[in-house]
């Protein structure tokens, strides 16, 4: 065992020392004893010497997460999660954020900014954000919208322990259910992240030369200081004015993207695409007969692989509910079968809407 | 003797008559002369200048001009108003290069002598040729009454091919980029041009130096090693009468002037000086906002330094907006009401930020992009007021994440813990974003 730790730690140094171009004596090593990491470093560009700090992860946590969706108010989806930390966990949860949310959730304000940053505007932001997102006792939720500096935008959803942050979270063994928030985006399955609580990282000067190749690999572990688990995020956008075909182009390729995932057997996924491409073109054709047809069968195939999917919704909130979204069919997760089954329902009931109001006109 | 008498019509219209077959046959004549092949080094030659003298009267009898003294004088005048390079004897306009000589002279009232292009052979006037001489500087041919002149090694013709002056050159500098980061490159060219022909001059040797302008940059410090770039390349023009200079800027940021002048041979407008910006493109100054500190409670500007770096909040505008968001959720939600206290983040023009006790030297590494920022951090150096609370660090930097920024703490000279505890007089955070 020592002798496998030693040969890890070797490798996790060679591996950065051959891909870094780091100054004489820098290094970063990994313990796998504690999972610490020890960084070696040039402090100063005009000396020699070197400085070491060591940095505690915050990837001490062993998540799970469950995703909750149904439709809700005015075509709206209510989007709920439950996380659970393992009975392993060194760390208790102190994070759980949602990236990649495109469009403003329901009762988002804008950040306010520049001529916009009064009192008024500020206090309004602050109370819309608490109304838009469900958060559990003892936490808050914030929404994050920037854009990069190469013209990328971040956009992500949060939830923390109320400060002091360390007399909170979610200790090793606890479950805490309350996160959520409502969309007018349809379910995909995205990232969520959740971290706990490291140490905080100091060092005895300015820290790594800026231009050193030591920096660039801290500030990588850095940005990746959490561990995800795949959650049902608002990442396709509706169209506007409703378009099935439009629509289900959307979902389809939102579900290619889980393949990378490993939740979808990419077998499988051909032949959903077959269904997909015929419904699509029978909506554009204006056959939404042939369309509904289409969308029908996927949701068998799917059913064959996970059944009673439309129970996840009902009870979401339901601790007791045995299914989880961890357990796979060898073609397609669970999670990714909840969330397809869905979309494609969704789509099926726009559809009917939009009969109906024809026939009353 | 005949005394003549002065027909004043007659006169006018004689004259006239002349002038037009004199004017007629100066034109004859130019176009038929063979005029000097105005080569690079060729100039023309210089006609001599009018002599006075005056008439014979056999000339006057010619031009059938008879009276009183001042009427003989202005005839007179009028044939010396005539084109000197115009040859005649007493029967009129001869070919220049005839000569011939007067077969008689008048005595009285007149007074003999050799009116402008004749020379005196005693009781005669001899025709020569238009006197011509050459410009300085100049060598002719033939030798006398030269009818080309060449300039003499190393002079040139000017543009009006009247003289022979000295090549004169004019240098140029022009600089790519305009603008330069910290610690990148940028090239100077140095073009001469031959002031006379307009032409690139190749084989001029170029010199050039840089300097740097005190007070640029966001630096009010100056001193003499202040880093002001370095040069390479250089040497003489080529045939596009060019030479080129890699400047390779300094880490500090500030108005860079070079000065350039031609060594061999010299250039007229000796030295010649161009500027370049040494900068960090795109900072935005952080204005005050309801979510942060820029000044303590006395009005003083956090982390300025008189006479040093006095402007020392410049970010970059997506660096502002990630600041903004963190500031607003320490405000909102780590220590409701609190805010946070805003030091160095980079200079004006970014750069170097050498906010150590040796000038133009690290640390404060990492200030130079406008990406990162120092915030008040609980310490024993005094600075108490607006820093976080020891027992809000972990939450301080959970808030940098969510606003997609790093915060770590920096210690100058504490023991090695992860808080830097122990002498952390000037523990503050450092944010990157």
């Amino acid at each position: 065992m020592k002798t496998s730790r030693k040969l890890l730690t070797g490798i996790a140094t060679l591996a950065i020392s051959l891909h870094a171009h780091a100054y004489p004596g820098e290094s970063i090593v990994l313990d796998p004893a504690t999972g610490n990491y020890t960084i070696t470093y040039r402090g100063d560009s005009n000396s020699t010497d070197l400085s070491q700090t060591v940095f505690v992860p915050s990837t001490k946590v062993v998540p799970s997460i469950r995703s909750g969706f149904h439709l809700g108010e005015k075509s709206a989806i209510v989007y709920r999660y439950t996380v659970s930390n393992g009975t392993t966990a060194k760390q208790a949860i102190v994070s759980v954020v949602l990236d990649q949310i495109i469009d403003p959730i329901v009762g988002e304000l804008p950040f306010p900014l520049d001529q916009n940053e009064t009192k008024e505007n500020i206090d309004a932001y602050r109370a819309a954000t608490k109304a838009a997102l469900s958060t559990p006792a003892n936490w808050y939720g914030s929404i994050i919208r920037v854009t990069n500096e190469d013209g990328s935008k971040l956009n992500r959803v949060a939830w923390r322990p109320k400060p002091p942050i360390r007399m909170g979270g979610i200790p090793a063994g606890h479950t805490l259910t309350g996160f959520g928030f409502s969309s007018v985006d349809l379910p995909g399955v995205g990232p969520s992240q959740m971290d706990g609580l490291g140490e905080v990282l100091g060092f005895p000067d300015e820290g790594p030369i800026e231009s050193s190749a030591i920096k660039a690999e801290l500030d990588r572990i850095r940005d990746n200081d959490f561990v995800t688990r795949p959650a049902a995020v608002p990442t396709i956008a509706v169209p506007v004015p409703f378009n099935a075909a439009v629509l289900l182009e959307r979902i389809q390729t939102q579900m290619h993207t889980w393949i990378g995932m490993k939740l979808l057997d990419p077998t499988f996924s051909s032949q959903l695409d077959r269904y997909f491409q015929s419904a699509i073109s029978a909506y554009r054709l204006n056959q939404p007969k042939v369309g509904k047809k289409q969308i029908e069968t996927m949701r068998e195939l799917i059913e064959k692989e996970h059944q009673d999917l439309g129970h996840d919704e009902e009870h979401d909130s339901d601790k007791s509910q045995e299914k989880n979204d961890d357990r796979q069919s060898a073609l397609i997760g669970r999670l990714a079968a909840r969330v397809l089954d869905f979309d494609l329902k969704y789509v099926l009931k726009r559809m009917d809407d939009d009969e109906d109001r024809g026939h009353k006109k | 003797m005949v005394t003549p008498t002065l027909n004043a019509t007659r006169f006018v219209q004689s004259v006239s008559l002349t002038l037009a077959l004199y004017f007629s046959i100066i034109v004859i004549l130019s176009m038929t002369m063979i005029k000097p092949a105005h080569a690079s080094g060729n100039v023309f030659p210089i006609q001599a200048p009018n002599n006075v003298g005056f008439l014979p009267a056999y000339i006057l009898q010619f031009l059938s001009v008879s009276g009183t003294l001042a009427e003989m004088q202005a005839a007179y005048n009028a044939w010396l108003a005539l084109p000197t390079t115009v040859c005649r004897n007493q029967y009129g306009p001869v070919n220049c290069g005839d000569i011939s000589p007067f077969s008689s002279v008048v005595t009285g009232p007149f007074y003999t002598l050799c009116p402008a292009g004749y020379v005196s052979g005693g009781h005669d006037c001899h025709l020569i040729y238009p006197i011509s001489t050459c410009p300085p500087h100049s060598t002719g041919a033939p030798a006398t009454n030269p009818t080309s002149c060449t300039c003499d090694d190393p002079y040139v013709p000017d543009p009006t091919h009247s003289n022979c002056i000295l090549d004169q050159y004019t240098l140029s500098l022009r600089i790519v980029p305009g603008q330069v980061e910290p610690g990148k490159q940028a090239t100077v060219i140095a073009t001469v041009i031959n002031t006379v022909t307009q032409k690139p001059a190749a084989g001029v040797a170029v010199s050039i130096k840089v300097d740097v302008d005190a007070g640029t940059g966001g630096h009010a410090h100056h001193d003499a090693a202040r880093p002001k770039g370095s040069l390479s390349g250089g040497g003489s023009t080529g045939p596009d009468g060019t030479v080129s200079f890699t400047f390779m800027a300094p880490e500090v940021s500030g108005t860079h002037t070079f000065t350039a002048q031609c060594d061999s041979p010299t250039c007229t407008n000796n030295p010649v000086t161009a500027k370049i910006k040494v900068k960090v493109d795109g900072l935005e100054l952080i204005t005050a906002s309801p979510y942060y500190a820029l000044q303590d409670s006395a009005g003083k500007v956090i982390g300025a330094v008189k006479n040093k770096h006095s402007d020392n909040h410049y970010l970059t505008n997506a660096a502002i907006k990630k600041l903004k968001d963190f500031a607003e959720r320490y405000n909102g939600t780590v220590l409701p009401g609190a805010k946070l206290y805003l030091n160095d983040a980079s200079l004006v023009w970014g750069g170097l930020f050498d906010v150590g006790s040796t000038p133009w030297k690290s640390p404060h590494t990492a200030h130079d992009r406008g990406r990162s920022i120092d915030i008040r951090a609980e310490n024993s150096g005094g600075q108490y007021e607006g820093a976080v609370p020891f027992a809000y660090f972990d939450d301080t930097i959970k808030a940098a994440a969510d606003a997609h920024a790093r915060a770590a703490l920096h210690c100058q000279g504490s023991i090695v813990t992860a808080v830097c505890l122990g002498i952390p007089y000037n523990r503050h955070f450092h944010v990157d974003f």
